[in-house]
This record gives C-alpha cells, sequence and structure tokens, in this order.
C-alpha cells in the first residue's frame, strides 16, 4: 500500500518539476498568456483599375509582442505609427491578406497620486497632443463647463481629475454605432461608442492641458469580425496611461487589446473605386502551458477541440473537492451528507453564486424539516414521502427563480438544471436524516455540511489552483495517493478529542 | 499480537480508540464484510443463535410477504405480549411493543387496532425502518426484566452491551432507558451509559452525555456500587456468543428477562465508542491489557 501510495503522490511531482525545468521561460506560469494569430482578411474587387490600400500594422510595445509574417505589400512609418500598403492595377479580384501572432500583457498602471496639474502643465512637452481638432473640441464652450464642473480648481492631483474625467464618461450611457461621433456630438446626445467616448475623455484631458490621445485597435478574441476598438491614452508624468471609457478600464488594458495606431485616425484608407470588403479573422491559443514532456495537453485540448473548459475545470477539482471532504471527515470530524455531496453543493454555489445559493437551499432546508412533522404523523412510507417533499420542493424553486430573475439577482443565461439537481439531492438526504434520526440533528449535520461546503467553494474558486490542475492534470494521483494515507491514518480526530476530553486525566 | 494490532508504539500514548483506529484496526482488520450480515440482519443472529441453543428471545414469527400478514397474524392469538421489530432497523426504529388487555393490543396505554398493526408490518416489509431496502418483520417474545433494574429505573428495557475482541470480553456497559430516552436505551437518544467493573459486574460511573452522575436522573436511585445479577452467566454467554460468529470484533446486546435470565437481544459489527466513556476507559489500553 505504502509503495503505490508514494508512488501515485512522487512520479506526478517529478514529472511536474520536469515539465517546469525544460519548459522556455515565456511557456512557464500558471496565469493564462493568450497567443492570437490575427490575420487582415481584405477583398478588393475593380475593373482596370489602379489601388491603393493602407493600414496600420502593430508595433512591439512593452506590453505587446508582435511576430509578423511576409507579405506582398510594404511597410512604412507615419509619425509614430507602422503603416503597410498594397497598390497597384487592379481588375478583378484580389484577396490581400497580412497575417501575425499576439502576445499581450495586462497593463495596469498606478497612478502617482502626488502628481499635480501645475507640475503636469510645466514639465510637458507633448504640444501636439494638447490641441483642440475639429473632432476633438477641447476649447468648446461646452466642454470647457463640463471639465470646470468636473473637475473644479480645488481638484489639483491628476489622478483626481483623471478618475473623475472618466467616470463621467464611462457612466454615460453606450450605444454601438459605427458611425464616426466626435466629442461635442457624444456629449450633447448623451450617449455614444467607443470613439464618441474616447473622443469625449481626450477633449476633457486636453481642456485642462493634459497631452491625451485616442489609441485604436482590435479586442482580441476567438473570432471573425470587422469590429474595431478605441481607447484613450493620458500623459500623467512621464507615463502614457491608458483609459478604456466604454469597458471602465481605469488606467488599465486587458491583456487581449491589439494596439495597432496612436492618434485620431481612420484604421483603414483605400481608393474609392474598388469594391471592398474586410475581416479580421482571430484564433486564440495559450501561449505557456509547459509543453515539454506534457503527457496530457488540456491547454492544447481546450484550444483545438470543441471540449468546453468548464466541464473539464469541473471534472479536475472534484478530487480534491473531494480530498478536503475526506479530510474533514476523518481528521476534524465532522459530519457530512455524504462524500461528493459537499463538493457538489460547492458547484452549485460557485454557479449560482454563495449567498443566492445559501439563501435560496436553506429555505428548501426549513420546507422539508417542516413538511416531515405532518408527513411523518400520517404515516406516509419513505419514498412517496421524500416525492411529496420534492413537489414542494420543485414548487417551491420555480417561485424563487422567477423572484431572483425578475430582480436580477441571477443572471438568466445561468444553466441552473445542475445546482438544482443537487440541491434536490442534498435535500433528500436532509429529509432522510430527519426521519433517521430527528430534524435537530439533521440540522446539526447540515451546518457541519455547509461548513465543509463553503471551504471548498472558497478553494474550488481559486483560479490559481484551476489553472494549476488544467496544466498540471497529473497532480490528481497525489490525490489519490494522499488519500490512501489519510486511509490508514488511526489518530483522534479531533472532535474525538473534546468527545474524549474527560478521559485524558483519568488515564494510566 | 499487541504490536499487530496497534502497529506502534508512539499510539500507545493515548489508551483511547477514536473511529479511524476503530474501522482501520478492529472493523476491517477482524470482521469480513461478508459477515456482517450476521449482525445487521437479527434474523440470521437468531437463527445462528438458535442453532447453537444460546438464549434470546422466543422468535414466535418471521414475515417476509404483505400476503403472509393476516394468516401469520392468526397463529399469534395465544400470546399475552409480543415485540414486532424490523430484521434490519437501526437505533430501535420500528420496534413496537404490545401488549394483550381484554382481547385488545396496546402499546402502553394506547390500543392498536389490528389494521395499525398490520400497516406496521406492511411499513417493515416495504424497507420504511431500513431505507429502501426490502426487509422481514420478526415477531418475538416480549421481554420482562429483571427485578434488579426496576431498582434502578422502572421503564423500557435496559440492556447490557459488551465489547469483544478475538472471543474475549473487554469492556462492558450497562444501557439505562430515561424519560428522555422515551424507554430506548441508546445512548444517543438519551440513555444512560454505565461503566461495569469486568470481574465483578459492579456498577461504576454514569455518564449521561455531558457529566458523569451517581443517581438516575428520573428516579433518583443510586446506581453507582450495584451489582448487577448472573454476571457470571453474563460473561459466559458473551464467549459463547463471540466464538459463534465469524466476527473478532463486536458489541453484543445482552438482556436479563425476570424468568429467562441472561439472554441476547442482538449483536454489532460497529459498536460505538461511547463505552469508553462509562467506564472512564480507554478501550485500546483495556484491549491490550486483556489480550496479553
Amino acid at each position: 500500500m505504502k509503495t503505490t501510495a508514494y508512488t501515485l503522490i512522487i512520479f506526478p511531482l517529478l514529472l511536474i518539476s520536469v515539465r517546469i525545468l525544460m519548459s522556455e521561460p515565456t511557456e512557464r506560469g500558471l496565469t493564462p498568456i493568450q497567443q492570437f494569430e490575427v490575420l487582415y482578411d481584405f477583398d478588393i474587387e475593380a475593373e482596370n483599375t489602379p489601388f491603393a490600400i493602407s493600414t496600420f500594422a502593430p508595433a512591439n510595445t512593452i506590453r505587446q509582442t508582435i511576430i509578423p509574417e511576409p507579405f506582398s505589400g510594404r511597410t512604412w512609418f507615419e509619425e509614430e505609427n507602422q503603416k503597410i500598403t498594397w497598390e497597384g492595377m487592379l481588375d478583378g479580384k484580389k484577396k490581400l491578406s497580412y497575417r501575425f501572432q499576439f502576445t499581450g500583457k495586462h497593463l495596469i498602471v498606478n497612478i502617482d497620486p502626488t502628481i499635480k496639474l501645475e507640475s503636469q502643465r510645466k514639465f510637458s512637452n507633448e504640444k501636439n497632443w494638447t490641441f483642440p481638432t475639429h473632432l476633438i473640441q477641447s476649447n468648446d464652450d461646452k466642454i470647457l463647463e463640463l471639465s470646470r464642473q468636473l473637475a473644479p480648481d480645488s481638484v489639483e492631483t491628476l489622478r483626481e481629475i483623471s478618475s473623475s474625467f472618466f467616470e463621467f464618461v464611462y457612466q454615460m450611457p453606450s450605444n454601438s454605432t459605427d458611425e464616426l461621433t466626435d466629442a461635442l456630438t457624444a456629449l450633447d446626445r448623451f450617449e455614444a461608442s467607443c470613439n464618441g467616448k474616447s473622443r469625449l475623455l481626450v477633449a476633457l484631458f486636453r481642456s485642462k492641458g493634459i497631452p491625451a490621445r485616442m489609441v485604436g485597435g482590435i479586442i482580441l478574441d476567438n473570432s471573425r469580425k470587422k469590429t474595431s476598438h478605441g481607447w484613450v491614452e493620458a500623459k500623467i508624468g512621464d507615463t502614457w496611461v491608458p483609459f478604456d471609457p466604454l469597458n471602465g478600464h481605469f488606467a488599465e488594458v486587458p491583456a487581449n487589446y491589439l494596439e495597432l495606431h496612436k492618434g485620431d485616425n481612420f484604421l483603414i484608407r483605400r481608393s474609392k473605386d474598388i469594391s471592398f470588403d474586410y475581416f479580421y479573422e482571430i484564433s486564440s491559443d495559450r501561449a505557456n502551458h509547459y509543453p515539454s514532456y506534457a503527457l496530457v495537453n488540456l491547454w492544447e485540448v481546450i484550444d483545438h477541440t470543441d471540449l468546453p473548459q468548464k466541464p473539464l475545470t469541473l471534472l479536475l477539482l472534484l478530487p480534491l473537492g473531494a480530498f478536503l471532504v475526506s479530510v474533514f471527515k476523518n481528521v476534524v470530524g465532522l459530519k457530512t451528507f455524504g462524500v461528493f455531496l459537499p463538493v457538489l453543493i460547492a458547484f452549485a454555489f460557485m454557479e449560482m453564486g454563495t449567498i443566492i445559493g445559501l439563501g435560496y437551499f436553506s429555505i428548501i432546508i426549513l420546507l422539508i424539516g417542516l413538511l416531515n412533522y405532518p408527513l411523518e404523523k400520517w404515516g406516509i412510507l419513505h419514498t412517496p414521502k421524500i416525492s411529496v417533499m420534492l413537489t414542494a420542493v420543485a414548487f417551491y424553486s420555480i417561485i424563487t427563480l422567477y423572484i431572483f430573475f425578475k430582480t436580477g439577482w441571477l443572471d438568466p443565461t445561468k444553466a441552473l438544471v445542475f445546482p438544482i439537481i443537487i440541491l434536490t439531492m442534498m435535500s433528500e438526504r436532509f429529509a432522510r436524516k430527519v426521519e433517521e434520526d430527528s430534524p435537530k440533528e439533521a440540522l446539526n449535520v447540515y451546518i457541519q455540511t455547509l461548513t465543509v461546503t463553503l471551504v471548498c467553494v472558497w478553494v474550488l474558486s481559486s483560479t490559481l489552483i484551476q489553472n494549476f490542475l488544467i496544466t498540471f492534470p497529473e497532480f490528481l494521483f497525489v490525490f489519490a495517493g494522499l488519500n490512501l494515507f489519510l486511509g490508514k491514518w488511526i489518530g483522534l480526530r479531533f472532535t474525538e478529542y473534546a468527545r474524549f476530553g474527560k478521559l485524558s486525566g483519568v488515564q494510566s | 499480537m499487541i504490536k499487530r494490532l496497534f502497529g506502534s508504539k508512539k499510539n500507545l500514548t493515548t489508551s483511547v480508540l477514536g473511529i479511524n483506529q476503530r474501522n482501520v484496526e478492529l472493523i476491517y482488520k477482524y470482521n469480513q464484510r461478508k459477515h456482517y450480515k450476521y449482525a445487521d440482519d437479527k434474523s440470521e443472529t437468531k437463527r445462528i443463535l438458535e442453532s447453537n441453543g444460546l438464549s434470546c428471545p422466543k422468535t414466535y414469527a418471521l414475515i417476509s410477504n404483505i400476503g403472509d400478514i393476516e394468516s401469520t397474524w392468526a397463529e399469534l392469538d395465544q400470546h399475552s405480549s409480543l415485540v414486532i421489530k424490523p430484521a434490519k432497523g437501526s437505533g430501535g426504529g420500528g420496534i413496537l411493543v404490545l401488549k394483550k388487555v381484554n382481547n385488545e393490543w396496546f402499546q402502553g396505554s394506547k390500543e392498536i387496532p389490528q389494521t395499525t398493526i398490520f400497516f406496521h408490518i406492511a411499513n417493515i416489509l416495504f424497507g420504511v425502518f431500513s431505507f429502501g431496502d426490502t426487509d422481514k418483520c420478526i415477531i418475538e417474545e416480549c421481554i420482562t426484566p429483571h427485578p434488579f433494574f426496576g431498582q434502578l429505573y422502572p421503564k423500557g428495557v435496559p440492556d447490557i452491551r459488551i465489547i469483544t475482541v478475538e472471543r474475549k470480553p473487554v469492556m462492558a456497559m450497562l444501557r439505562l432507558p430515561t424519560s428522555a430516552s422515551d424507554g430506548k436505551a441508546n445512548l444517543h437518544q438519551g440513555g444512560l451509559g454505565v461503566g461495569i467493573d469486568m470481574e465483578t459486574g459492579i456498577l461504576t460511573d454514569t455518564y449521561d452525555g455531558s457529566k458523569f452522575i451517581t443517581h438516575h436522573p428520573d428516579s433518583h436511585n443510586l446506581i453507582t456500587g450495584m451489582k448487577i445479577p448472573d454476571w457470571d452467566e453474563i460473561m459466559k454467554l458473551s464467549t459463547k456468543v463471540a466464538e459463534v460468529f465469524p466476527l473478532n470484533y463486536m458489541g453484543i446486546d445482552i438482556v436479563i428477562d425476570k424468568k429467562m435470565g441472561p439472554s441476547i437481544l442482538e449483536i454489532n459489527v460497529r459498536p460505538g465508542l461511547g463505552i469508553q466513556m462509562a467506564n472512564k476507559k480507554g478501550l485500546k489500553s483495556e484491549i491490550i491489557r486483556k489480550l496479553k
């Protein structure tokens, strides 16, 4: 037994060590680094016409790494941006493409709270990014008035000013219009998409003399789409700090934001007299998954097959949860309904939200406890009795879920069948315990089960642990080995120290 | 033997037996799962006891089919008292003690009509008291406790739990009903656990679940120091019982009937550990001492 247990623990740990040591630094880490492949897929058509098409090619920055593939056009620079252009004579249909790999980092900037507006004006040499333009009307009276309202002279630090501007624009209603919206129009309509909101935020910054600019790019996800995205950068101290007033990222950019250009530019410029269609084709891969010596590389499986990540993660968490439960039962000495039930309830709570789940569930338990009295008095047989209780649970669930969705406490897109089945199973066990022992004892075990469940929710919700198990599924064997040892562990349970504590003085 | 039982010396530092150790080193090691049925099914227990001539309440009838209830019941009319119980019940659930007064059956002072009795037997057969598993119904002789127990507390049926390891009795406890336990003697239902001196049968300390007492909480009669009658016979009987069952670690429940004397009520493969509190002794050290 011991050899088996040690083997189950040591071999997976050795394999994990080898995988960590043999992987390249870029392939390491548990926080996923997504690597995207992006393809500009342009279709043009004309009869015997000269054409030119220009767009932006992303450049390497501190937060994005680009590996371009060779293409048929030419590369050049326009101010701080890198551009690519195809040109020539067109007769019939033609496909233009540009393909590159992108790896991005989630960037969060801590704005120094001591920097004041005064010092910024004095040292700023970014004059280009402080002037009003016809789309960013930073000298318009309305904008200036709003700027004064949001940041009166008493507000001195750049952190407070930017926070105030950002909140205003972020809280403004969003729409998804494609049309070009200037800063003033966005303010007048009090509604805008990413480009309108960005221009308004830039205008507000510039109204105070703070250098600010638009940034254009694409939010990368597994898709084929036309949508591009725009956000904002403002110079605070020596740093260009990012803000996305549409999606609510204050002083941060998510890892999947591809930056294409700085400034208020059109993404694509083309000759007028040709027909043109375009798509961005994006596919994602996890870059850091310790590929060396991986017997089963689940990240690759998730990225390249239809296997959904969520059920896979739940399966990987099940042994960890079961191990936690066995520690609680055999070492601490808590009583629970079943071995897997606390883990499954934890999954249900993770899906519904702990507070909502706990409330919903405790009322079910109360309902069953109350129903037990008449049913027991009438001498109803066990199985029909449980069925009556479950009918009540179903009826209660319909009402509750209706209320939850109506009030918006529960996300209507959540798949609730699974949590409901689990909670129903638990209520059956509770009903049984009420019958076998007493409502008091059932409540006692229920509270102990919930204690274990909440610990499971806390541990199993950890993204770090989830990522670890998807990266190193061989670790499951370690749980098996630990369980073998636990199964032979004969020490007193914590609760038994309390139970037999009175005896300790009596003993030889 | 001792070394085989409790592996390392370190464990000797504590004398109390916990659930983990009981399961790993006593139940799993000493009892084969295929033999559990001799304890879990009381009709099996009685079959073995009867075939070995060991005293147990006389079986009047064993019912397995719903269709047999009525005809079997008709044959039981001669008896003036009887007990109806599920063969696979646990914790005293489903047990009905009936006495006949003026040709009507009574449970205590409550009259029980025949249809209710039939319904109860049907419930037993459906497995209501053995959780889904279909069951058999045992109808047996009603025990009248020895007058000794009346001196302690006059209600219910007290029993003596004896733990045997390798056919040797190692620890014993008297289980006394209280008003809170509703006539049942089980510790977790509010009964009292009374330690017994194994040599003499003299009652030592009484544990009520939270503290040690010397008198019965309801009758206020003295318990400590009283001597259980027929103690030597009880010891011999439990040794014999341990010899006829292939279970090397078990709990034997013995009652003392006014006429029959010591009689086996049931046996248990997973006897509880509360007996250690009643005796103020750890089972581990007792097992080591007795098997030396």
